[in-house]
């Protein structure tokens, strides 16, 4: 059962959304981290079953904490979905390359959030 | 050289003259009409398009003279090129003639060589007088248009901004509303407080905007009487207070009572604001913004607002007050901006007849002065 969601993103409300949507229409548990040294501590620490990670950190790029899950023995199990605002210019397969899961565009509303982190779930764990 | 085939015009009362001048005209390939007086010239202008008029100063009863006045007073006449004709020994008419807008003028007897060569010219000058025309009235079209399409584009503006405003203000207040009702849980707040500051962040970028556009259109009105600076200072620090303390970033004021200049307090308040703003912005937590208000050159009053910010590239730095320009900054995407502040100071300070620049070293900080006529 996948039930323990990590959000690392820099912008407060964004992370007040995100949360609260997890919670209420998804069920799943959640904590926050404001940016890239944050959120891998806590993916450490925590050890949640999913990262939602968005790509443009105040402190590092967000493939870089991508990197640094993916090659890491506690955390490499991690299912890492990006937040990507359609500015970016990742593509789907470079980050699939690198280890993220799926890719969710900015801005998305709340419960379409939730199903796509279920669709992607069920995906890499059927 | 291709021959332009141009249709001509000649007038002449002697008949040798026009017979000779057809032959060869018309052997070249030219179409060619002939009349053998003043009065039958203009009749003939008036019926029929002709490229190359070429005309007899000496004539009975109508000369060739008063023909010309007569077509030049013509404005549809007014591209044809006119070639006088005369007699060596009347050079004084062909220099009235050409004073009055004749092209060129021929001398009797003809040079086959030389009439060709003229009647060239005059032909070329008159299609380049023509494409000059064309150009100028297809400039003139698309000038046209594109201050319709600009105008356009400010209504629309205008009307987009007025249509937001009313829906967003509804929004604003429901949310208000909902907030008050105190069986609300954590969560709700939480929700209902981002969604505030998202609204009020889109209403402040659409004021921006109309106030630019207000600006632009000289629709601002704006008052002016004499101001202490030191006032606007003191109103501008309290409006940033706030987000000074949120950010970690010291606010240093100095500015002495009797600072005065003329213009609009309020106005001149929103633009110290503005620049107090980006500064605390722009600057890291334990960083220091100071304003400063003091004499400047020329009898003027100058106040700088300096920070110890990340500064501004110098290939930005002079684009920082156009609209809609903002940095490509590290921090990535900022929410609360529109690229639209500085644009407003500028404008307020302008209006007011003052200037304002920036200076700025990548890494120390940035410095936002302007200089305004001392009260
Ligand atoms: N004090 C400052 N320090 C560094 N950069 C600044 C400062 N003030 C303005 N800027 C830069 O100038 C740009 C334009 O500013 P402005 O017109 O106020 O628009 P906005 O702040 O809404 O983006 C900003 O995006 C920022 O990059």
């Amino acid at each position: 059962m996948s039930s323990h969601i990590l959000v690392i993103d820099d912008d407060a409300d964004l992370r007040v959304l995100v949360r609260v949507a997890l919670a209420r229409l998804g069920g799943y548990r959640v904590d926050t981290a404001r940016n890239g040294a944050e959120g891998i501590a806590a993916a450490k620490s925590l050890r949640p079953d999913i990262v939602l990670l968005d790509m443009t950190l105040p402190d590092c790029e967000g493939t870089d904490v991508l990197r640094s899950l993916a090659s890491d023995r506690d955390t490499k199990d991690i299912i890492v979905i990006i937040l990507s605002a359609s500015a970016s210019r990742r593509s789907e397969p470079e980050l699939a390359e690198l280890g993220a899961a799926g890719v969710i565009a900015k801005p998305f509303n709340p419960p379409t959030l939730v199903e796509r982190v279920k669709t992607i779930v069920a995906r890499v764990r059927p | 050289m291709e021959t332009d085939l141009g249709t001509i015009l000649v007038v002449d009362d002697d008949r040798m003259s026009t017979m000779m001048l057809t032959r060869v005209l018309t052997s070249i390939g030219h179409s060619v009409t002939s009349a053998s007086s003043g009065k039958a010239a203009l009749e003939l202008l008036d019926s029929k398009a002709f490229d190359v008029l070429i005309l007899d100063c000496l004539m009975p009863e109508m000369d060739g003279y008063e023909v010309l006045e007569i077509v030049r007073g013509k404005p549809a006449l007014k591209d044809l090129a006119i070639i006088m004709v005369s007699g060596v020994e009347d050079m004084a008419s062909v220099v009235a003639c050409l004073e009055l807008g004749a092209r060129d003028y021929l001398n009797k007897p003809f040079d086959p060589a030389v009439l060709r060569a003229r009647i060239q010219n005059a032909l070329a000058q008159k299609r380049s007088r023509e494409r000059e025309a064309k150009l100028y009235a297809d400039l003139a079209a698309n000038y046209e248009k594109l201050r319709e399409l600009e105008s356009l584009r400010d209504n629309l503006i205008h009307m987009i901004v007025h249509d937001l405003r009313v829906p967003l203000t509804n929004v604003i207040g429901g949310l208000d509303m909902l907030s008050t009702i105190a069986s609300l849980d954590t969560d709700a707040k939480e929700l209902l407080s981002l969604s505030h500051r998202g609204a009020n962040t889109l209403l402040s970028l659409i004021n921006d905007l109309l106030d630019v556009k207000r600006m632009e259109s000289h629709a601002l009105v704006f008052e002016r009487r004499p101001v202490d600076l030191a006032d606007v200072v003191n109103a501008a620090c309290e409006n940033v207070a706030f987000l000074a303390t949120d950010e970690g970033v010291k606010l240093n004021k100095d500015a002495p009572a009797g600072s005065k200049v003329m213009g609009d307090a309020a106005l001149l308040t929103r633009v110290v604001t503005n620049l107090l703003g980006n500064a605390v912005k722009f600057t890291p937590s334990g960083g220091e913004v100071t304003v400063r208000a003091r004499p400047g050159p020329d009898g003027s009053m100058e106040l700088e607002v300096r920070d110890t910010g990340e500064g501004i590239p110098e290939d930005a730095l002079v684009h920082v007050f156009e609209r809609f320009y903002q940095v490509r900054s590290k921090r990535g995407t900022r929410t609360n901006a529109s690229g639209l502040g500085l644009t407003f100071c500028k404008m307020a300070i302008e209006a007011h007849g003052g200037i304002i620049f920036a200076e700025s070293t990548l890494g120390v900080g940035s410095s936002f002065v302007f200089r305004l006529a001392r009260a």
